[in-house]
């Protein structure tokens, strides 16, 4: 029972924890500008993110080898060192957009600029990082980022056309008030915020510091199945807001109080506030993940000790880093930089990064010296993560042009 | 001469940049005590080459990543700073003997203890002058 | 020396061929025994070839299995290398960095297996 008990609230906290700024961001900004039409992007990103984390997590379990140790060894130290460069610097900008959408989401409540929040939050994401219980804190905004669910209740109450929905979803089109290159370039940010990077580094990294075995990789499997779909069904529920409430009424997001505002018309001040409750714990849940991850990634690549359970002392330059990355972003933040541009920016960059992370994972996966003879990917799996490959470098490729054509999205 | 395909004489076969370098080292108590940034060989007048050492600290990998000149500073710099006298043996902190390696696997064990390595200096360091003057360094994550 | 040295020599045949660079070099654990505690890691051979990437995967000399895309691409490339023994080795030029071997050197292609 206890046991079961364990795996419900993982599948839970999957499910909150699978929404950050980038998914909110993005998923009411291509709700509003482009209805529903870019709804399958967050199918296949989900499918991805299954793919990517189930081999680390494998891999993790089978042979205590988080991913960004394991890039380094595969690629050699100098692309693996393009690799930490570009990975810690992406990192950055989402921590940043991270650190800004608590701010924000406090603000909204609270009357006070969000700028003066900024340093506040930081603190406390530190604090957190710190000391305190990593599995607690999982659990706490796991489960509050599942008051998000007020977004799929406020379109069961709009009540709208089902059938219109699904056609819409299924047969997607470019819409006239966009071209062919913005209706890219916000599926590869779809994709992006979807498939995030730091998700698996901090997702992997925690297997082998909890110590995952063979015995674990059921829970792992049942984590992946189920929370990632049911937070992909989040995402969605925020993109159909906007498409119905937001879209008709040519509102754009470029605020985050604008992802909120469909629940705010159609529901009333409470679910508001159960709306900003949910927003709170998904960009913060994400902080705390992002900052470990500037951690992991340094301190793996140059075999530094590191880990978030232990006392600070047993892994000193790897907690600096943690402060550094936070003290850096909020710097940024203060700067008054646009935090749903910092967003836009970071996912897009985030997908085109895939490609670097991913592939050695990929190989290792189908190592049997690493994950044994009975545990390499299997054929379908295979096939599978191969397309997905092919998929990440186009996406890796396109990206920057993309950007250039469409200035950024606008 | 042929080269033959698989070696007749029995023993541990290993290929160096795939096996070895960039390979996590654990200390004989398991604790992580960096990566395998560099290997040394020995060559003896018959000719005849062994890897004799494992390379591992601050410098050696900025040297075999081509920045020769600040690789050498990197160690020379950490030398001078961490070393004691009983230490002046050149690189005898950043070098481990080959025959103090175990398993290689996924991680390569080394039975040494990572507070003999220069590659932990920079950590005790941090320890001394950062981390240590913060509260709470030294107790587990509540959980 | 460093490996980081060996891995810039470049090896030529008897006839003056340039072979190409040096990517790894093959050890077996069958020397004496030093420190009395293991046998001494002798290098047997020398990895010549531009694998580049290809080589650090172990799509052939090691043990990966799929995905079969990239064990194609990549196992193309990495047998593309050439194994040279060291007892080959004619003289060692360490001023231009280049390795001459023995006139009657094999050129083995297909022995990247261990």
């Amino acid at each position: 029972m206890k046991k079961l008990l364990g795996v419900a609230l993982g599948v839970l906290s999957a499910i909150g924890g699978f929404v950050d700024m980038g998914d909110l961001v993005a998923n009411a900004e291509t709700g509003a500008r482009f209805n529903m039409n870019l709804a399958w992007v967050v199918l296949v990103g989900v499918i991805g993110i299954i793919v990517y984390a189930e081999m680390s997590g494998r891999v993790a379990a089978l042979c205590g080898r988080p991913v960004f140790d394991l890039v380094r060894e595969r690629l050699g130290p100098r692309f693996g060192m393009a690799n930490l460069l570009a990975s810690f610097f992406i990192n950055s900008l989402t921590l940043t957009a991270e650190i800004a959408g608590v701010a924000l989401s406090l603000s909204l409540v609270s009357s006070v600029n969000y700028l003066f929040l900024i340093p506040v939050v930081a603190f406390l994401v530190w604090l957190v990082c710190w000391r305190m219980s990593f599995v607690m804190m999982e659990r706490i905004f796991g489960l509050l980022g599942l008051c998000l669910l007020v977004f799929a209740v406020t379109v069961w109450k709009i009540g709208p056309d089902w059938n219109e929905l699904f056609s819409a979803t299924t047969h997607p089109h470019v819409p006239h008030s966009e071209t062919v290159f913005t209706y890219a370039y916000f599926g590869i940010a779809l994709f992006g915020a979807a498939m995030t990077p730091y998700e698996v580094f901090f997702f992997s990294s925690g297997a082998v510091e909890d110590g995952w075995t063979k015995k674990d990789l059921g829970e792992n499997k049942i984590n992946v199945l189920i929370g990632f779909p049911l937070g992909a069904l989040l995402s969605l529920a925020i993109m159909a807001c906007a498409h119905l409430v937001l879209a008709p009424r040519n509102i754009g997001v470029d605020q985050l109080s604008q992802v909120a505002l469909p629940v705010a018309s159609v529901m009333g001040r409470l679910a508001l506030a159960i709306a900003l409750i949910g927003i709170f714990a998904a960009t913060f849940g994400a902080a705390l993940e992002t900052s470990l991850s500037a951690g992991y990634v340094v301190a793996q690549y140059l075999g530094w000790p590191w880990g978030k359970h232990n006392a600070p002392r047993t892994a000193t330059r790897f907690h600096v880093v943690i402060a550094l990355a936070i003290v850096g972003a909020t710097l940024f933040g203060l700067t008054g930089v646009d935090p749903v541009k910092v967003t836009e920016y970071s996912i897009v960059l985030s997908a085109a990064a895939l490609p670097l992370t991913y592939f050695p994972i990929l190989v290792i996966a189908n190592d049997p010296r690493y994950v044994g003879p009975d545990h390499t990917n299997g054929r379908f799996l295979n096939a599978l993560a191969s397309v997905y490959l092919v998929i990440l470098v186009l996406v890796a490729i396109a990206t920057i042009p993309l950007m250039i054509i469409t200035k950024g999205g606008s | 001469m042929n080269v033959p395909a698989t070696p007749a004489i029995a023993g541990r076969v290993l290929h160096a940049t795939l096996d070895l370098l960039d390979r996590q080292l654990r200390d004989r108590n398991g604790k992580l005590c960096g990566n395998v940034d560099d290997l040394e060989i020995t060559r003896d007048e018959s000719g005849q080459m062994f890897v004799t050492a494992i390379l591992c600290g601050p410098g050696i990998l900025a040297y075999r990543m081509g920045r020769r000149r600040l690789g050498r500073w990197l160690e020379e710099a950490n030398r001078r700073v961490h070393d004691t006298p009983s230490h002046h043996e050149r690189g005898e902190r950043t070098r481990i003997p080959i025959e103090l390696a175990g398993e290689i696997g996924p991680t390569i064990e080394v039975a040494v203890d990572v507070d003999d390595l220069a590659s932990h200096d920079m950590e005790r360091w941090t320890l001394q002058h950062i981390i240590g003057h913060i509260p709470g360094n030294s107790s587990r994550a509540h959980q | 020396m460093r490996i980081s040295d060996l891995l810039e020599y470049s090896v030529v045949s008897a006839d003056g061929a340039r072979l190409g660079r040096i990517s790894d070099v093959r050890v077996i654990q069958d020397g004496p025994l030093i420190g009395g505690i293991q046998a001494a890691f002798r290098i047997d051979a020398l990895v010549v070839g531009r694998g580049g990437l290809a080589e650090r995967l172990g799509y052939v000399r090691g043990r990966v299995e799929g995905p079969w895309m990239l064990r194609v691409l990549f196992g193309r490339l990495e047998r593309r290398a050439q194994v040279v023994a060291v007892a080959d080795i004619a003289n060692w030029d360490d001023d231009t960095r280049t390795i001459h071997l023995v006139a009657d050197h094999h050129r083995g292609r297909r022995t990247l297996e261990t």
